[in-house]
């Protein structure tokens, strides 16, 4: 496996870290020291900024832990090459949706090393692929949604706390789960919506839905 | 149309994407902090190493080489007529690092700026930093006096490392 560096976490280690949450912090910044610098290298052969590359190993990070956590990560693979992998194909599709894309970056490598032909498809998440513009819209989308939404969404999909206990959290904001339930899908509309209408302002949308996300 | 799955898995890695970012900002701060006290490590051991160098290299003849001589034949003119070849012999000494039979020779001179100044120089070179320390006193509180400019700040501090350098290797 190629751009494997002597560190002090094998890559077992790092996974069981990330899965029990034991030394988190500790083993990011291992991720970072180990295997950033290979992705920023390869980010500005493609033309792409320091910032890109920020962006793109940050997610790529994210996507890895989304798979140790929901329990998808097989492991086949050396984790720098997922790594390597998701940032790769980020940045590539990035570019792609920006109109800047060159056949011959598919044979990119790094160090004059070319990097293992293999595919994740089933152990990451989005897989309908992903670039850093959706990335930035989900991100400005969900700052604009209002600090309830937030809460809610991160009850629901993160700590999967249940409609009962998200009620509890509000403390009496809300009535009843029946209204939580339904906040939650007006708010997991208007994600959809901003994310399908890529080129509407999200300004616009949000004034459109704003309504429908306030009702009560 | 997007799934609810897509959109839970977009707020899944941006919650996680948020904490990454967190942990890099703090990576960036501290790699700062590092830098910074590795900086001023090497800063310190370079003033450090120059002391040392400094401080090592540094001895009483140098001293005594870079003050004596150019005084007494710039201002010898209006000293004693008497006195000139005596203090010449005295200065010899101490040129030939003589500083005993130095002293011993201006002891038996009538007081003079000449005489204080070459007095200075032969104890600096017994390293007698008692009557060193006497004699510089003397002239500083003497603003007329013709060596008054010679006790200068590098003087001072250079008399301090000596003294503090016999402390350190005796």
């Amino acid at each position: 496996m190629f751009f494997i560096k002597k560190n002090n976490y094998s890559s077992k280690q790092i996974i069981e870290n990330i899965k029990n949450r034991k030394n988190y912090e500790k083993t990011i910044r291992e991720l970072y020291k180990l295997y950033f610098d290979k992705v920023k290298v390869l980010i500005l052969k493609l033309n792409g900024t320091n910032e890109d590359a920020e962006d793109v190993f940050q997610d790529a990070i994210a996507k890895v832990i989304w798979s140790i956590d929901k329990d998808q990560f097989k492991g086949e693979a050396h984790i720098s090459t997922y790594l390597f992998t998701i940032s790769k194909n980020m940045w590539l599709s990035t570019l792609k949706k920006r109109n800047r894309y060159d056949v011959s970056y598919d044979n990119i490598t790094v160090d004059g090393k070319q990097e293992d032909d293999v595919d994740f498809t089933d152990e990451l998440p989005l897989t309908g692929g992903d670039d850093l513009d959706t990335k930035h819209r989900f991100r400005e989308l969900l700052n604009k949604i209002g600090e309830d939404c937030q809460r809610l969404l991160t009850y629901f999909y993160f700590q999967q706390l249940t409609y009962e206990e998200i009620l509890t959290k509000f403390k009496g904001k809300y009535t009843s789960e029946k209204f939580i339930r339904n906040k939650k899908s007006r708010c997991i509309n208007y994600l959809r919506k901003g994310l399908e209408n890529s080129t509407e302002k999200i300004s616009d949308l949000l004034d459109n839905i704003s309504e429908c996300l306030d009702k009560k | 149309m997007l799934s609810e799955k897509i959109i839970e898995e977009r707020l899944y890695i941006e919650k996680i994407s948020q904490d990454v970012k967190g942990v890099r900002a703090q990576m960036k701060k501290d790699n700062l902090v590092t830098l910074s006290v590795r900086w001023s490590s090497a800063a310190a051991i370079l003033l450090f190493s120059f002391f040392s160098i400094y401080l090592v290299q540094l001895n009483t003849r140098s001293i005594i080489e870079e003050k004596c001589y150019t005084n007494y034949t710039r201002s010898s003119q209006s000293e004693n007529e008497k006195d000139p070849p005596r203090l010449e012999v005295a200065l010899q000494q101490i040129n030939s690092e003589n500083y005993e039979e130095a002293v011993e020779i201006l002891n038996g001179l009538p007081d003079s700026d000449h005489k204080d100044w070459f007095l200075l120089n032969a104890n600096l070179g017994l390293e007698d930093f008692e009557q060193v320390d006497q004699l510089m006193g003397k002239i500083q509180n003497d603003e007329e006096h013709l060596y008054f400019d010679q006790i200068d700040n590098y003087l001072l501090y250079d008399i301090y490392l000596l003294k503090l350098k016999r402390k350190i290797f005796n």
